[in-house]
C-alpha cells in the first residue's frame, strides 16, 4: 500500500495520459526508458543511496495516481533505501548482453499508476569493476523529455554526496504544486479555450496524414513497435549546423521542413499533419523538478513541391512553429474535444505522426554520470515517430514505427527518404522540395513476374500461321455443331484475305468487325492480320450515333460481317468464296509486304470523359509480348481449352482467342450458353471441358456460386479482370474445393493490355479480401509516380505509369489526347499514364486503390467504398452491396444499399460496427431490388446517389428520437449522461459524441458505472457505439 | 538605466554566453545564434530567483531578436 502524504492536482495532459492507460491495453506504451552510464567505481551502496535521494528530491517520482471519485494525484511519503525500487545485478562478462537484456525486461514490464514510485531501476556493475550502468523506466505521467537533464544532475550531484535532500525536498515539492497550480489555471483561461477552438476548427478541415494507407489498413493495434537509429555521422550532422544557421531557423523549423516533406511525399498528400511535444513549464522553479510537463499539439503544414527547401522552412514551417509556440498552453484533450475526430480504433485521435525535439543529452565534464541514453520499449504510441536529439556525437534521429502499420519496408523506405531529404536540404537548401526525394522503386518498376516463352517471329500472324502447318488436324475454334482445324482455320483465312484484298483493304487500313459466330470472327481477325490491317469489333447494338463515331474516328472504311456499320460491309461467306475463285492469281494477301512489330492489330474503343469514347491502337509489338507471357504464366498448351466469353469489343477476348491459337489449343464458343446466364454458362465450362476462362470480376461470384456442389476436371485457371477484384468465403470455398484451379487477377487498362497479375490457389494460406494487382508481366515496367514525380517508395501511393512492351500506338486519330496519356520516358520508352492510383505494398507487390470515384473521403479519412461493401457482403442474405458517399464537408458521409434475401439491416449494421471503423460504417443502409448499372455493366452510382436523397428525406420523416425508456438500466445511465452533458434526455439511441461525450467525460461515465454496477466497461467498447441503449447492452453482457 | 539594471543585464550576457557560442549582437536573431526555445528558458531559469515566478511561455514566441530577447529577460528579473 502506498503511504501518501498528500494530494496534487492532475493537469488535462496528465488525465490524458490516465485515459489512455485506461483504453489502451498495453502497460508500458508510456514507459520512458534510459540508460546512464556511470562511474563505475561507485558501488552499489552508492548508488542505492543516489537513488533513493533522486526520489525524495523529485516529488514528481513519488507521485500516484487515482481515478475516483475523480482523477487526482496523490504524494508518496520519501521512501528508505531499502524501499528504492532498485535491483543490482552483478556482471561478470558479456556486460552489453546483459544490458540488452535487464533493457528488454525493464520495457516489457508496466506500471499500475495508483502505486508509487512510477520508476523501476536496475543496476549493472560489471565485477571487473569498469563498467557501471544504471538504467530506469518511468512512466510518462511524471516524466517528460525536460525531466532527463534534472535527474541526472539529481543523480550526479547524490552520487558526489552534493543532494542535500532534506534542504531541497520542501521546496521542490512546493514547486511541484505551484507548478500544477498554475498549468490548471493556465489551462482554464478563456484565451486558451479560443485557441483549442480555433485549432480544432482547423484539424477539422484538414486531411489527417495517412502513412501506407490501403485497404483494410488496421484501425486498432497492438501497439508493438520497432525503432530504427539514424544518427547523422560529424559531417552531416555539421551540414545539417550550417544549413540552420544560414536560414536563421531554429532546428525545430529545420527538422520540421524535412519531416512535412517527408510526411506528405509517404502521405500522398500536399499537406503533413504530425504533432510534437511542447514543453510548458509554467514557473521557474519547475526546472529543477521531473514531472510532465508538455503540451503536445498538431502542426498543419502545406507543401508546395516548386517551393524550395530554405522558402517552406521559413515560411509554411516557420509560421506553423510559431503558431505552436504561442499555444503552447492549450491541453491536447481540448483540441480533441473541439476537433471532434472519429474515435474509432486505438489510433491517437488527432494525428499519426509524431516529431519530438529531444533535449540534449550532454552532461558536463567530472560528472559521475558519463553519459545518457534513451531506448524505445518495442511499443509505438504513434504510427511513425520522430526524436532528434542534440547529442555530443551530433545528430541522433530515431524513428519509431508501429509495425502493424507500418510494415519494416515501409519504415525502411521511410527512413531512407528522410535521409536523403535532410541531406540534400543540407546541402543546398534552395532544392525544390520535390528534389529532396530520388526515384526509390526502381527496382520494383523493372521486376516482372519472369514468364515467358520466345516467340517463334515477331508477329501474330506469323506466329500463328506456324503453329496452324504444324498441327494441320487439331481443332482450333469450337462452337456448337461446329469445328474448325487448323488446317481449314488456315485455308479460310488465306482465302477471306484474298478477298478482302481484292476489295481494296491494305496494311494499316481498319477493317470492321461485325461477325456473330466465333467461328466466323477468329477467321475475319485472322484473315485482316494477315493483311497487316486492323481490326475494329463493331458491336451492333450500340446506338448508331456512337458507331458512326467509332467509325469515322478509325477511318474505317470496310467491314466483315452482317448488320449495319455504316460502311460496307461483306459476310465471311461472300469473302471467302471471292478469294477460293480467285485462286492462285488471288493470293493476293502475299503482296502486302514484310510484317512488322508496329503493324496495328485491333482499334478497341473505351469510354472517354469528355463524351465521345476514343479508340485504342493496339499493335504487334506489345500483344506478341502479352502472348508469350500468356502462354508460360498460364500453362497453355495443345490441350487447352479456353472459353471464349468476353465481347469481341473487349480487348479480354484477344487473350482468349490469339494466345490459344499460338498454342494449338482450342478456342471453345460460349455460345449456346447467354453471357448473362451463369448457370448456362458453368454448364458449358463443365460439358465442353474447359481449361481456362476469363471472367469479368463482377461474374467470378456468380460463377462460383452456379457452381456450388459441381466439379471441375479439366479447369486450370480462372482468370478475371475489369475492375477491383475483391474475393469472400464463397470464392475461397471454391478455390479450396478446387485445388488445382488458380484464380488469376489480371490488371491493364486498353491502352496497354493486360499488364500486371496477382495469382491466388487452395496453397496459399492468406487470401486478401482486396486482392492485389500483383507484379508486371515480363517485358512491362510498372511506374508509380508519386507526388514529388520520382518512382514512389513502397507504401507511397502515386499514378501508375506503363512502358516497356505495352503502351499502344495512341488513340485513332486523336493526336492531342494520345500525347496526354502516352508520354515520354525519361527513363527509357513510352509510358502510358493510367490515372489509377496505386501503390507498392510492403511486399513489393502492386495494390490498386482506385480512381477518385471509388476512394471518397470522411471526415478527411480515405474511405475504399469497396471495403465497406465486401463487409456488408459478406453478412448472410446480402447478395451485393454498394457504397456511396454523400454531402458535404463534416456532413459527408456513407449510405450502403444492399441488394439481400430478407434483409435484417439491423444485424447488418451490427455487422459493420464490428468490422469497421465508425467513420465508414454507413450512416444510412437501403434494400434494393435491383443495383443499377451503368451501360458497360458497371454500378451506377449517379443514379444511386439520386435515390438517396429521396430515400434519406422519407426516413428522416419517419424518425423520432426515442427518449424514454421503462428499462432502468437505460434511465440510469440517461440520467447519468444527462449530468455529464447537461442534457435533459439524451437520446438512447443517439451517439452520444454528438451531443458532447469524449474520452474524458466517457472515461467518469465509465468509472461510475463500475462504482455503481461492479462491471468495468472498456472505453473502446463503448466508443464503438457510443450510445445509452448499447451501453446499457454492455453493461448487461458483463453482469 | 538603472544601476541595477545595468547588473542584470551583465549577468544576461554572461548566462547567454553560457549556452551560445558565437558572437552576438542586439540584431542578431535567436534561431541564428542557436538560442531555441529550451535554452531561452533555462537562460531565464539561470537568472531569476524566485521559483515562483510564472512565465508566460506565448510571449517568448515573440523574441526573434537577442535585442528583444535581452529586453524581455530584463524584465522578468526586475519585476
Amino acid at each position: 500500500m502506498t503511504a501518501t502524504i498528500s494530494s496534487t492536482p492532475v493537469t488535462e495532459s496528465q488525465l490524458g495520459l490516465l485515459v489512455v492507460h485506461r483504453s489502451v491495453p498495453v502497460g508500458n506504451l508510456y514507459t520512458v526508458l534510459v540508460e546512464l552510464r556511470l562511474d563505475p567505481t561507485r558501488s552499489a551502496a552508492d548508488v542505492r543511496a543516489a537513488l533513493t535521494a533522486v526520489l525524495n528530491a523529485q516529488p514528481a517520482l513519488r507521485l500516484a495516481f487515482r481515478e475516483l471519485p475523480e482523477p487526482a494525484a496523490w504524494l508518496r511519503e520519501p521512501f528508505t533505501p531499502r524501499e528504492a525500487p532498485l535491483r543490482h545485478v552483478p556482471v561478470d562478462r558479456d556486460f552489453a548482453e546483459r544490458t540488452r537484456r535487464e533493457l528488454a525486461e525493464l520495457a516489457a514490464e508496466g506500471f499500475d499508476l495508483g502505486e508509487a514510485p512510477l520508476l523501476r531501476a536496475v543496476h549493472l556493475r560489471a565485477t571487473a569493476g569498469d563498467e557501471s550502468v544504471l538504467l530506469i523506466s518511468v512512466h510518462h505521467t511524471v516524466f517528460d523529455g525536460y525531466s532527463l537533464q534534472p535527474l541526472v544532475r539529481d543523480l550526479d550531484a547524490a552520487l558526489a554526496g552534493d543532494l542535500d535532500v532534506d534542504g531541497v525536498r520542501p521546496a521542490r515539492e512546493r514547486a511541484l504544486l505551484r507548478e500544477l497550480d498554475a498549468q490548471v489555471k493556465a489551462g482554464a483561461a478563456d484565451s486558451v479555450e479560443e485557441q483549442a477552438k480555433a485549432i480544432g476548427a482547423r484539424l477539422r478541415e484538414t486531411t489527417a496524414t495517412v502513412l501506407y494507407p490501403r485497404p483494410n489498413r488496421p484501425a486498432t493495434t497492438d501497439f508493438r513497435g520497432a525503432r530504427r537509429e539514424l544518427p547523422l555521422s560529424p559531417e552531416r550532422s555539421a551540414a545539417v549546423d550550417r544549413a540552420i544557421t544560414a536560414l536563421g531557423v531554429t532546428p525545430f523549423t529545420f527538422f520540421s521542413a524535412a519531416y512535412s516533406a517527408v510526411l506528405a511525399r509517404h502521405g500522398g498528400a500536399d499537406q503533413a499533419v504530425f504533432g510534437s511535444p511542447l514543453m510548458a513549464r509554467r514557473t521557474i522553479g519547475s526546472h529543477d523538478l521531473c514531472g510532465f510537463f508538455v503540451n503536445t499539439l498538431p502542426l498543419v503544414v502545406d507543401v508546395d513541391w516548386d517551393r524550395s527547401f530554405a522558402e517552406h522552412a521559413r515560411t509554411a514551417v516557420d509560421r506553423e512553429v510559431d503558431g505552436v509556440r504561442r499555444a503552447v498552453t492549450v491541453p491536447f484533450n481540448r483540441v480533441v474535444r473541439h476537433a471532434a475526430p472519429d474515435r474509432g480504433g486505438n489510433r491517437n485521435p488527432l494525428f499519426s505522426a509524431m516529431l519530438a525535439m529531444q533535449d540534449s543529452t550532454g552532461t558536463p565534464p567530472g560528472s559521475a554520470v558519463r553519459s545518457v541514453r534513451e531506448h524505445g520499449t518495442g511499443t509505438a504510441k504513434f504510427d511513425l515517430w520522430l526524436g532528434v536529439t542534440p547529442t555530443p556525437g551530433g545528430w541522433l534521429l530515431e524513428l519509431e514505427h508501429d509495425v502493424a502499420l507500418l510494415p519494416e519496408p515501409i519504415a525502411a523506405a521511410v527512413a531512407d527518404s528522410l535521409l536523403h531529404a535532410l541531406d540534400r536540404a543540407a546541402a543546398d537548401p534552395s532544392t525544390p522540395l520535390r528534389d529532396l526525394f530520388e526515384d526509390a522503386s526502381v527496382e520494383e518498376a523493372h521486376r516482372a513476374d519472369g514468364y515467358y516463352g520466345q516467340p517463334p517471329c515477331a508477329d501474330l500472324d506469323g506466329w500463328l500461321a506456324r503453329v496452324a502447318a504444324g498441327r494441320p488436324d487439331a481443332v482450333a475454334v469450337e462452337e456448337e455443331g461446329r469445328a474448325l482445324t487448323y488446317a481449314e482455320l488456315a485455308r479460310e483465312v488465306a482465302a477471306v484475305a484474298t478477298g478482302l484484298r481484292g476489295r481494296g483493304v491494305e496494311p494499316g487500313r481498319v477493317v470492321g468487325l461485325t461477325t456473330t459466330t466465333l467461328v466466323d470472327t477468329v477467321v475475319a481477325m485472322l484473315a485482316v492480320l494477315r493483311l497487316r490491317a486492323t481490326f475494329l469489333p463493331l458491336d451492333l447494338a450500340l446506338p448508331a450515333e456512337r458507331l458512326a463515331h467509332m467509325v469515322g474516328k478509325a477511318d474505317c472504311r470496310i467491314a466483315v460481317g452482317g448488320g449495319d456499320p455504316g460502311v460496307p460491309v461483306h459476310p465471311v461467306a461472300e469473302l471467302r468464296a471471292a478469294g477460293e475463285a480467285g485462286g492462285e492469281a488471288g493470293d493476293a494477301a502475299n503482296d502486302v509486304g514484310e510484317p512488322s512489330e508496329e503493324d496495328g492489330v485491333y482499334v478497341m474503343f473505351t469510354s472517354g470523359s469528355t463524351g465521345n469514347p476514343k479508340g485504342v491502337l493496339m499493335h504487334n509489338r506489345p500483344l506478341v509480348n502479352l502472348t508469350a507471357w500468356q502462354l508460360a504464366a498460364l500453362d497453355m498448351d495443345e490441350g487447352t481449352r479456353f472459353l471464349q466469353y468476353a465481347p469481341l469489343g473487349f480487348d479480354v477476348s484477344f487473350q482468349e482467342i490469339v494466345p490459344t491459337l499460338a498454342a494449338g489449343g482450342t478456342v471453345v464458343s460460349r455460345e449456346p450458353a447467354d453471357r448473362r446466364d451463369v448457370p448456362a454458362v458453368v454448364q458449358r465450362v463443365l460439358d465442353t471441358a474447359v481449361t481456362h476462362v476469363y471472367l469479368p470480376v463482377a461474374a467470378l461470384r456468380p460463377f462460383v456460386q452456379a457452381a456450388e456442389g459441381l466439379r471441375f476436371e479439366h479447369l486450370k485457371y480462372v482468370c478475371v479482370s475489369g475492375e477491383q477484384l475483391t474475393v469472400n468465403d464463397v470464392v475461397r470455398d471454391f478455390f479450396a474445393r478446387h485445388p488445382g484451379v488458380r484464380l488469376v487477377n489480371l490488371y491493364g487498362p486498353t491502352e496497354t493490355h493486360a499488364v500486371t497479375t496477382h495469382r491466388l490457389s487452395a496453397e496459399d494460406s492468406h487470401w486478401p479480401s482486396h486482392v492485389p494487382i500483383g507484379v508486371p508481366l515480363t517485358g512491362v515496367t510498372a511506374q508509380v509516380v508519386d507526388r514529388t514525380g520520382h518512382l514512389a517508395p513502397r507504401g507511397v501511393v502515386g499514378e501508375l505509369l506503363l512502358g516497356g512492351d505495352c503502351p499502344a500506338r495512341g488513340y485513332v486519330n486523336e493526336p492531342e489526347r494520345t500525347a496526354e496519356r502516352f508520354v515520354p520516358d525519361p527513363r527509357g520508352t513510352t509510358r502510358y499514364r493510367t490515372g489509377d492510383q496505386v501503390l507498392w505494398d510492403a511486399d513489393g507487390v502492386l495494390v490498386f486503390l482506385g480512381r477518385d470515384d471509388h476512394q471518397v473521403k470522411i471526415r478527411g479519412y480515405r474511405v475504399e467504398l469497396g471495403e465497406v461493401e465486401v463487409v456488408a457482403q459478406q453478412h448472410p442474405g446480402v447478395r451485393r452491396a454498394v457504397a456511396v458517399a454523400r454531402g458535404d464537408g463534416a456532413d459527408r458521409h456513407l449510405v450502403l444499399f444492399v441488394q439481400a434475401d430478407e434483409p435484417d439491416l439491423e444485424a447488418l449494421r451490427r455487422r459493420l460496427t464490428d468490422a469497421l471503423p465508425p467513420y465508414m460504417v454507413p450512416l444510412r443502409t437501403f434494400t434494393v431490388a435491383e443495383v443499377p448499372l451503368t451501360g458497360n455493366g458497371k454500378v451506377d452510382r449517379a443514379a444511386l446517389l439520386r435515390q438517396a436523397d429521396a430515400l434519406v428525406d422519407e426516413q428522416r420523416a419517419d424518425e423520432a428520437g426515442r427518449t424514454t425508456t421503462d428499462d432502468p438500466l437505460e434511465a440510469g445511465l440517461q440520467a447519468l449522461w444527462a449530468e455529464l452533458l447537461d442534457h435533459p434526455a439524451p437520446p438512447l439511441d443517439r451517439s452520444l459524441l454528438e451531443l458532447g461525450a469524449h474520452s474524458l467525460n466517457a472515461l467518469v461515465a465509465l468509472s461510475r458505472v463500475e462504482q455503481e454496477h461492479g462491471v468495468r466497461v472498456p472505453i473502446l467498447d463503448f466508443f464503438r457505439d457510443p450510445t445509452v441503449a448499447a451501453l446499457a447492452e454492455l453493461v448487461r453482457e458483463r453482469r | 538605466m538603472d544601476p541595477a539594471v545595468h547588473i542584470f543585464v551583465d549577468d544576461i550576457d554572461a548566462t547567454i554566453r553560457r549556452f551560445v557560442r558565437v558572437p552576438f549582437t542586439d540584431a542578431s536573431t535567436l534561431a541564428e545564434i542557436g538560442l531555441d526555445s529550451l535554452t531561452t528558458l533555462r537562460v531565464v531559469a539561470a537568472l531569476v530567483p524566485d521559483g515562483d515566478r510564472e512565465i508566460d511561455l506565448a510571449e517568448l514566441a515573440d523574441l526573434k531578436t537577442l535585442g528583444q530577447f535581452r529586453a524581455w529577460v530584463a524584465g522578468q528579473v526586475t519585476r
